[in-house]
């Protein structure tokens, strides 16, 4: 417990440090160019929402910093993100609302399938070194080594197009409204096949590699030795003694890497035009939309959090070591 | 003389493959006898782990076993040669018939797994015919009989000190009564209060159980006091073998000598300390003739061009000793 | 223990291999090292088009000409944009802006790193805790997403200022790596010694310490390269950074903009890519090549199969050694069930 309350502390001080960073981008930024856009939508923003976008980008220049920390704070716990530009008059708050399940759907599920996989060939890959999947790791380096976007370029070319099975765009049918009946959801299952490939082909090899590595190291272990000494099926000794302890580090360096990786990910959206949290980047940043652009970057920081979060309790499940400290 | 349990015969073993194979144990000829403990000590790098781990065949990549046969003697059976079996068989006769005691208490356990889990998953593997409660209850009474109480079996390793967790590792070395038990510096990494404890619990389970036991050290002092029988080795052969008190006594190696003045007695009377001069042998670049040479007080032109034989030595006419020395009186008998 | 202190802490079983290596031959063995050599000769080449890049580029990479669009030929290897701009000259010149941005950004990182890192590891208390604390924070809040937004806040931002951003935010990985391996060096044996005769922090550190730490840091910096480079061309490839300055990701960004792939001008992106994923390659077998040489047992023992006298095939394994003759004939008892499969681990 101790354990996991310390990281639920740090977890809390992480997402402070982000809000933080938050706050700070636009204000060191010589220029504000949201200025600009407040005056461009001058006649149809209301007195509340300039005020809004004044407390989120420190243009009220009569505030000391501290008050403008304050209220920045008090505005981020309402959920006040501000306007979007590129979808005015929307909210941030209800942009992203609508864009982040269709992210954790894709990235979440396919992150962690290509974990489980790579995982799970990895295993195999250091147990019998000197087999065909050694031959495999080239491979995989090279496929790693691609931008996931280019990937999706290269995928949507290839595979999908008029006539083909696959779309090249978008989350779901156009002429359908999202509910949760079985035409919407073939429909969005079918739409996020290919990007879905195109992650866990790109992302696979890590895993692969690093399991394959923590196998080939624990398989030096003396407990391994003395499980093969037992004359333990192979089976036993390979999942039970070498793969459970060799999918501790493992586990930990999913949590750590999953920031990069999700950051990676998020450009298939793009790609794909596909209605996630990074496709909101990509627009946003097409437009100088800075409220959304913030907005999208708090919501992947604290999902990452979250994401973290639940890797720590895996862990916590997985070694009896961090458990004792009851 | 008793019945054997395990001959080792011509053994070879080496670490890599072809032109770059380094020959770690040479040519070894050792015979385990029913009931004994039988000690092998040298110096780190003298061959003895790499021999004890080459006879069950569970040295790592790149060790390979490069020639010779140990033929083991199951009770009311047909003698088989272990390195004929096919890897199923060699399952099988693994931990019930030859356990192992690592070195190093600390890595032997699965860190993740329950000392119960560990203790039980041996026995389903070798008698699936058992209920669990039977195999439960078979564990805790080997528990007990290494000094660890039954609740002790659902703690996970790190809860366990170190000298508990080499006592949990003898317990599960016995838990299928095997006939042997190879043992690689149990005692090293504990502290000599402990190491006494854990040894005289083992004789004590020796006499009531009657398993053999190979023990490999570099503390002769120990062997000495514990074993029946000594082997030393040296750059990957026997360089002799004897009893232990005559060992003790009357050593005919040079270099049995020279190990037997690097320790301290735990009994008798006092000797005087020292060392062996130099350091031992480079496996890939073997002295000529005689391994110890380099580092002998006593060698002589021969030395250095003819390896010796192991062979009962013209002066004792005993045929409990054995000898591969060049020096007068020490040169087998025809 | 009267035992001498060699024996305790040897490793069982005594292989060959455990002996130390003179640290000049080691250093042969990692250039010996195939992936690493071949993953150092790719880098050498791109590190050349970087160079004379510009000067081998046979047009102009922005110039204009009559020829829109067209597929490879042997005027334009890697055929033209809408624009009549030759691709193969955008690539040679945009090699500068990639290694110059995944250099930098390398260099920043990895020198902020190594002053963290090993700061945190060896000082110890609450220095280690807060540099700690920070390196951790910067390791869970995701790195591009902030690069893409101090990018884009940043006004015409140049591959200074690109490989700037990316340095500053992308050195926590290995300042951790890096503090735990100064933790467990600070405990070795010679460097108490070294703090129990006096001698100077700073001294320790560049003496004892940094010398130990050097695969780590060329680890470090690799991958660090590599992710500066791929989130460089991500910054160029959705229009971040100046489009003004070629790089690989300007190619790839003007070719989705232009709808490259609906006009099937497959060659406008798949060179930029090729190369992204050439350079990524062989920067990642520089780093298995590291790995191999930090920790031996990841290598591929070369033969992991070997044909013994009589014909048959052996495989080395963990748990099972192989055994290369069976002397069974010179056994005084023959096997008594085991004729058949006295094959040991034959495959």
């Amino acid at each position: 417990m101790k354990f996991l309350l310390q990281r639920i502390a740090f977890y809390l001080f992480t997402a402070w440090a982000a809000i933080t960073i938050n706050f700070f981008i636009p204000r060191m930024i010589p220029g504000d160019p949201v200025t600009s856009l407040i005056n461009k939508f001058q006649g149809q923003m209301s007195t509340e929402a300039i005020n809004s976008l004044y407390v989120l980008f420190g243009l009220d220049k009569n505030a000391s910093l501290w008050s403008q920390y304050v209220d920045y704070w008090g505005q981020v716990f309402r959920g006040d993100l501000g306007l979007s530009f590129t979808f005015f008059p929307t909210p941030v708050s209800d942009i992203l609302g609508q864009s982040l399940p269709w992210t954790i759907a894709l990235v979440g599920i396919t992150t962690f399938v290509s974990f489980v996989i790579g995982t799970g060939l990895g295993v195999l890959a250091g147990w019998r070194r000197g087999s065909w999947l050694d031959g495999l790791l080239p491979v995989t380096t090279f496929l790693s080594s691609i931008p996931y976007f280019w990937l999706g370029l290269i995928a949507i070319t290839l595979l999908a197009g008029s006539g083909s099975f696959f779309p090249s765009s978008g989350g779901y049918e156009p002429g359908l409204v999202p509910s949760w009946n079985g035409e919407f959801i073939g429909s969005a299952i079918q739409h996020s096949l290919l990007p879905a490939i195109t992650i866990l082909i790109s992302s696979v090899s890590g895993w692969i590699l690093s399991m394959r590595n923590m196998m080939v190291t624990v398989a030096s272990e003396d407990y391994i030795t003395v499980a093969h000494a037992k004359g333990l099926s192979e089976r036993r000794v390979m999942l039970s003694y070498a793969a459970r302890n060799a999918l501790l580090p493992n586990v930990s360096g999913f949590a750590l890497s999953l920031g990069f990786i999700v950051g990676g990910t998020l450009l298939v959206e793009i790609v794909f035009s596909y209605p996630g949290i990074g496709y909101n980047l990509f627009q946003a940043v097409g437009a100088k939309d800075y409220p959304l652009m913030q907005g999208v970057f708090l919501v992947i920081t604290i999902s990452v959090l979250v994401a973290n979060l639940i890797a720590d309790i895996a862990y916590l499940l997985l070694d009896p070591r961090t458990r004792k400290e009851g | 003389m008793k019945a054997p349990v395990l001959e080792i015969k011509n053994f070879n073993v080496d670490y890599g493959l072809g032109d770059q194979a380094v020959r770690a144990v040479r040519d070894v000829t050792l015979t385990l006898h029913r009931g004994e403990v039988l000690g092998l000590a040298g110096e780190s790098g003298s061959g003895k782990s790499t021999l004890a781990y080459g006879v069950t065949r569970l040295l790592p990549p790149p060790g390979v076993i490069s020639g010779g046969s140990v033929v083991y003697h199951p009770p009311g059976d047909q003698p088989y040669d272990v390195m004929a079996l096919s890897p199923a068989e060699l399952r099988k006769f693994r931990w019930a018939e030859t356990s192992i005691v690592f070195q190093g208490a600390m890595n032997s356990l699965n860190p993740v797994h329950k000392v119960s889990t560990q203790m039980l998953d041996v026995i389903r593997a070798h008698e699936p015919q058992l209920s669990q409660e039977a195999r439960v209850a078979r564990a805790k009474e080997m528990l007990k009989l290494v000094g660890i109480s039954a609740d002790r079996m659902d703690a996970y390793p790190h809860q366990l000190s170190g000298g508990m967790r080499q006592r949990v590792m003898i317990g599960m070395a016995l838990v299928l009564e095997p006939q042997i038990v190879i043992m690689d510096e149990p005692t090293t990494a504990l502290d000599v209060v402990m190491q006494r404890q854990i040894l005289a619990q083992l004789v004590e389970l020796r006499e009531r159980l009657g398993f053999s036991v190979l023990f490999i050290t570099h503390d002769l002092s120990l062997l000495v006091e514990f074993s029946d029988r000594i082997a030393i080795m040296y750059g990957g052969r026997i360089v002799e073998e004897a009893k232990s008190a005559d060992l003790y006594k009357d050593s005919l190696h040079p270099y049995s000598e020279g190990l037997l003045k690097s320790f301290p007695a735990l009994r008798g009377p006092r000797r005087e300390l020292s060392g062996i001069p130099g350091s031992p042998p480079d496996l890939r670049g073997m002295p000529t003739g005689c391994a110890f040479h380099p580092r002998c007080p006593h060698a002589f032109d021969r030395c250095s061009t003819e390896i010796p034989v192991l062979g009962v030595p013209e002066a004792r006419n005993d045929p409990s000793r054995s000898v591969a020395c060049w020096l007068p009186g020490r040169v087998p008998v025809a | 223990m009267s035992a001498p202190a060699s024996t305790i802490t040897a490793v069982t079983p005594e292989g060959p291999e455990v002996e130390a290596v003179p640290a000049k031959r080691q250093r042969l063995r990692f250039v010996a090292n195939g992936k690493a050599a071949t993953g150092l000769v790719v880098l050498a080449f791109f590190c050349l088009i970087a160079i004379i890049g510009p000067w081998i580029a046979p047009y102009d990479p922005s110039a204009r000409s009559a020829d829109l669009l067209q597929p490879p030929s042997g005027q334009h290897w890697f055929g033209t944009t809408h624009l009549g701009q030759d691709i193969f000259s955008q690539i040679l010149v945009g090699t500068r802006g990639v290694m110059f941005v995944g250099l930098l950004a390398g260099i920043v990182a990895t020198a902020l790193s190594v002053l963290i890192g090993v700061s945190s590891g060896f000082l110890g208390g609450a220095a280690d805790e807060g540099l700690s604390a920070l390196s951790n924070v910067f390791l869970v809040i995701p790195a591009l997403p902030l690069i893409i937004i101090v990018a884009s806040t940043i006004p015409g931002a140049g591959d200074l200022m690109v490989a700037l951003v990316i340095g500053l935010t992308s050195w926590a990985w290995g300042a951790r790596v890096l503090r735990a391996q100064t933790l467990s060096l600070r405990r070795r044996d010679y460097v108490e010694a070294a703090r129990a005769t006096g001698e100077s922090t700073w001294r320790i550190i560049t003496v004892e310490i940094l010398p130990n730490l050097t695969a780590i840091i060329a680890s470090g910096f690799v991958g660090t390269v590599i992710f500066a480079v791929m989130s460089e061309i991500t910054l160029a490839f959705i229009g971040i950074s100046t489009i003004s300055e070629w790089n690989w990701g300007t190619i790839l960004f003007w070719a989705q903009s232009q709808q490259a792939l609906a006009q099937g001008a497959w060659w406008w992106f798949v060179p930029a890519g090729l190369a992204i994923a050439v350079l990524g390659t062989a920067l990642s077998l520089i780093n298995f090549g590291i790995d191999e040489f930090v920790s031996p047992r990841l290598r591929n023992s070369g033969h992991t199969r070997v044909k013994t006298k009589d014909g048959r095939t052996v495989r080395m394994k963990v748990g099972f050694t192989p055994v290369l003759n069976t002397t069974g004939k010179s056994a005084p008892v023959t096997p008594v069930v085991h004729v058949d499969e006295a094959k040991g681990t034959v495959s």
